[in-house]
């Protein structure tokens, strides 16, 4: 089935100081009831910014398996953004998300956390 | 353009007089009565009375001077200026040739070297839309041209009439930028672009934009400082916007494009005959069926039959989210977008009704009128379409995606197109706060050109004739003079030397000849009853001569018994005041003496 992105992308507390634990909302809506859905949240290759993946490790790109209402559907998503290795000092991070619904569709949002 | 090389400081002096008090009679007086209202009129009219000053008027537009430029004395320039204008400076550069050239800009283009001087510009006065600056004393066998530097407010009618063109500028501009943050290259190449409109608008040369947006200095940039929360808010819906339309493919996002070509290949599906067939069947059943007939009547499943008889340019026309004769989507047009987004809206119901009918026949008994004539092939078909990987799913599928992206779409336009407005809003405000700056340039003006000639008149005395005489004389400078510039305030004794001592030619008012009353006569006048005199004098001050030389009479033989008289000369000392001719007799004679008019 398919989805449709109602809200866009937040981050919050934004801006943040690093490592911090970064919530990330957005409302959903899916032509199917209980659509699970596969959201990936991608940094820049370069930069200094990095996530921390569930064992603590820094990656540059993480992913969430979420399910989606036929209504509108707010959706909140934690992960905690790090400094790493890379180019720096960054002031402004952009954030990647790759939505793929269960019939393989790509669609894509993104936001921007500034870093105090 | 040259400045009449025969005129000079004298000239004024004599349209001064002319406008002055006279006693010339009712002409000059009610010249002088007519003269007044335009006198009141005219905000450069020249006061009444000595002011110490050459007073010159200046055309900024034609760049013009209504005199030949005084030199030896400070000169007043008066000119009229637009209103808004906060500030008047001006600057000069001389040349001894005649081929200096400024251009509108206030750059030198000729001769090779020359400046522009004093290198702080000379501030002038401002009152209104009149301005006054004064001058330094020019040197005279000079060329000038003048720099005019007008600063002034930007008007708000201007700014506002900036902010379209600033918008324009801002959305192409950012249009360029292909990352979701402003590069300090970006965010130089906008400002500087700002900066021309901003020029272009005001007619200005130059604008003093420091500390503004439109600073492209180094280490200013406003675009990334102050205003950098509202460029981000063009750039983030901009970035999304890109990302649905032109796709990014290191996320595995497809192009818009793709997407609707996807949507094109699905609605093809709903060409199987299998459809076109229950439409049929069903229409045949729904003869003695009023709710069959409610049910295919209705809106939904009105439109998707019309997509599965649809042609393959009736379905090319709903892949891109266009309705019959519907021009091709802009994508920058939100409008347009929300257009798109209601299309693939309707697709999306159009098949989700199709796929619920079909998922009623294959649910219904045999018995039903759905059911009614159709064979457990066709049904299997039919289910074939509605499984949730057939082409009537994934037509529902995408048209659901696509209308939202096209929501999407809309939405980020609408928000970029609102944050391009407001940072136009900022920098019209900031445009209403620079002063831009006018050059006006004026052509090559020439101080006179010509040596001066002055009258002399006063007391000599050669001790050898032992007789103190007058004498009226004409006194020959070897370089031009201003007799309004004060000596005194051109320099030294030596440094004047060149406008104090002129050469002198004469005669006595008096004769010099002896004899007479009982006496031996010794010499007689050279012409008449006057003698001839050639010297040299210096002036003292501006009027007062000293002088030296020889006068020439003629002398009687020492030999008693010869009677004939031979040219003679004898040293002379003379006290005189020297007089400008022209000036005695107001442009008459004055002609043969000033060489000019």
């Amino acid at each position: 089935m398919a989805i449709q992105i109602r809200s866009h992308l937040t981050a919050s507390p934004n801006p943040a100081a690093l490592p911090h634990l970064i919530v990330f909302r957005q409302t959903l809506r899916s032509n199917m009831d209980g659509e699970a859905v596969v959201a990936v949240f991608q940094l820049a290759p370069d930069h200094e910014i990095w996530f921390k993946d569930t064992g603590g490790k820094p990656t540059k790109t993480i992913q969430r398996n979420l399910q989606v209402s036929q209504i509108d559907q707010v959706v909140l998503t934690r992960i905690t953004l790090t400094k790493g290795p890379g180019t720096g000092p960054v002031t402004l991070v952009e954030i990647d998300q790759t939505i793929t619904d269960s019939s393989g569709t790509n669609i894509p949002d993104s936001c921007e956390l500034q870093i105090d | 353009m040259a400045g009449s090389p025969g005129s000079d400081g004298r000239c004024m002096r004599l349209s001064a007089r002319r406008r002055g008090p006279s006693v010339l009679g009712a002409f000059l007086l009610a010249q002088a009565l007519v003269s007044v209202p335009a006198a009141a009129q005219d905000p450069c009219a020249p006061p009444s009375g000595d002011t110490g000053f050459a007073e010159v008027r200046v055309n900024l537009s034609a760049g013009t001077f209504d005199h030949v430029l005084p030199f030896d004395v400070p000169a007043r320039v008066c000119g009229t200026v637009p209103a808004g204008t906060t500030s008047i400076t001006v600057q000069y550069a001389v040349s001894k040739t005649a081929n200096l050239s400024l251009d509108s800009s206030c750059r030198l283009l000729a001769p090779p070297g020359a400046a522009l001087q004093p290198p702080a510009p000379i501030p002038g006065r401002l009152d209104g839309t009149t301005f006054r600056v004064i001058l330094p004393p020019l040197e005279a066998d000079r060329y000038y041209a003048f720099c005019f530097q007008r600063r002034a407010k930007v008007p708000d009618d201007v700014a506002a009439k900036f902010r379209a063109k600033a918008r324009d500028v801002l959305d192409r501009g950012f249009a360029q930028v292909s990352s979701g943050t402003l590069t300090e290259e970006d965010s130089r190449k906008l400002r500087g672009e700002l900066y021309r409109r901003l020029l272009d608008v005001t007619g200005a040369a130059v604008a003093i934009v420091d500390g503004t947006v439109f600073d492209a200095s180094p280490g200013q940039d406003e675009l990334r400082g102050k205003f950098r929360d509202l460029v981000q808010k063009i750039l983030t819906p901009q970035i999304r916007r890109n990302r649905i339309v032109e796709g990014n493919p290191g996320q595995a996002i497809p192009p818009l494009s793709e997407r609707q070509h996807d949507f094109d290949e699905a609605l093809k599906a709903l060409r199987a005959p299998e459809l076109a067939d229950l439409f049929t069947r069903l229409d045949k059943n729904a003869v003695d069926d009023s709710t069959l007939q409610a049910m295919l009547a209705s809106q939904n499943l009105t439109a998707a039959r019309a997509l599965v008889r649809a042609d393959d340019d009736q379905l090319l026309l709903a892949a891109q989210g266009r309705g019959p004769g519907e021009a091709a989507t802009s994508l920058t047009d939100p409008d347009q977008a929300a257009v798109m987004a209601n299309h693939y809206d309707d697709d999306a119901a159009a098949l989700g009704a199709l796929v619920n009918l079909i998922r009623k026949v294959a649910d219904a008994p045999p018995s039903s009128t759905l059911r009614t004539g159709l064979r457990e092939d066709e049904v299997a078909s039919l289910r074939r379409q509605i499984d949730p990987k057939g082409p009537l799913v994934r037509a529902g599928n995408l048209a659901f995606t696509l209308n939202g992206l096209a929501q999407d779409l809309q939405t980020n336009l609408i928000d970029r197109a609102a944050a391009l407005d407001a940072l136009a809003d900022k920098v019209q405000i900031e445009a209403a706060g620079v002063e831009v700056v006018d050059g006006s340039t004026t052509g090559n003006f020439a101080t006179s050109q010509n040596n001066y000639i002055s009258a002399d008149a006063g007391l000599l005395y050669p001790p050898q004739l032992k007789t103190a005489v007058t004498y009226i004389g004409v006194n020959f400078y070897f370089r031009p003079v201003n007799k309004d510039a004060n000596l005194a305030q051109l320099g030294s004794f030596f440094g004047t030397f060149s406008r104090r001592f002129a050469a002198t030619i004469g005669l006595t008012v008096q004769s010099v000849a002896d004899g007479g009353s009982g006496t031996l006569q010794t010499r007689q006048d050279l012409f008449g009853s006057q003698a001839l005199i050639l010297g040299g004098g210096l002036r003292v001050t501006n009027s007062f001569r000293a002088g030296a030389g020889a006068i020439i009479f003629k002398q009687k033989d020492r030999n008693p018994l010869v009677s004939q008289y031979s040219v003679a000369a004898s040293y002379y000392f003379s006290l005189s005041f020297d007089l400008n001719v022209a000036k005695a007799f107001q442009g008459g004679l004055g002609k043969l003496f000033g060489g000019g008019s």
